[in-house]
């Protein structure tokens, strides 16, 4: 059974800016990017990125990938198709609301 | 400013911080080099020494390097690349056909340079090519970095 398509729109799992942030960096071209990466760049703590990883893995808009470099265990991110078409529906949806607002300045 | 364009701005902050990510350290252009050289000297070694000399102790490692250290540099920045470079990041098309265009170059080029007795033409394609490659990679890599500032890269 192939995901559904989320509609285009503000995505309620992905719009707190520190999950913003984290889909930011994981759709920003790279396959797979390492734990420690994305917690330097988002800028939180460990515990901190492990909860939000967690929401968006069970949105199924991650994926999680365990491994290790000889003892120390390394886990690895990216977002999946769904995680990628979800994320692209929201920046499309700040676009507009960005717009609009410059747009009702203006006037 | 409003909150959609903080949460926009934000989203290039990634971006940016993603595309400084993707430098090549020292070693990988230095291994690139060395690996480029051997496999295309390794026709020369073949004639000069022995087919296994050559195939065995220089061609096989420089393949291996080649196939193996792009999974390094995943482990050492911390951001394993899309494959297929070339559909993922459309800037750096032309330098990786280039690239290509002088590995094919230097592959087919060598041997017939050596088995026409012109060892000294042979010689410096091999330099030629590995120099112009290893330009290239610089290249390539600039534009995979373009592409990821600007939100080109098409990854699936």
């Amino acid at each position: 059974m192939s995901a559904p398509v989320p509609k285009a729109g503000l995505d309620p799992v992905i719009h707190p800016l520190a999950r913003l942030s984290i889909c930011g960096l994981l759709a920003a071209g790279a396959d797979w990017v390492d734990f420690a990466t994305v917690r330097e760049s988002v800028g939180v703590s460990d515990s901190v990125l492990s909860k939000h990883s967690k929401a968006l893995e069970e949105a199924g808009y991650l994926e999680v990938r365990k491994g290790a470099v000889g003892r120390r265990p390394r886990t690895w991110f990216r977002l999946t198709g769904q995680g990628r078409l979800a994320f692209g529906a929201h920046v499309a949806w700040l676009q507009n609301a960005a717009q609009n607002a410059a747009q009702s300045v203006e006037t | 400013m409003n909150e959609a364009s903080l949460a926009l701005q934000e989203i290039d902050r990634q971006r940016a911080a993603l595309a400084a990510k993707v430098r090549l350290p020292w070693w990988y252009a230095g291994l690139f080099a060395l690996a480029m050289l051997a496999t295309l000297a390794a026709p020369l070694v073949t004639r000069a020494v022995s087919w296994e000399v050559g195939s065995w102790a220089v061609m096989m490692p420089a393949l291996v390097v080649l196939l193996v250290f792009d999974l390094l540099l995943g482990y050492v920045t911390g951001a394993k690349l899309a494959c297929g470079t070339l559909r993922a990041y459309p800037s750096s098309r032309p330098a990786g056909l280039t690239l290509l265009g002088f590995a094919v170059a230097g592959i087919v080029g060598v041997p017939v340079l050596a088995e026409l007795g012109r060892w000294p033409f042979a010689v410096v394609l091999v330099v030629v090519c590995t120099a112009a490659a290893v330009r290239c990679l610089l290249w390539q890599t600039a534009g995979i970095r373009k592409d990821i500032r600007a939100g080109r890269a098409v990854v699936s």
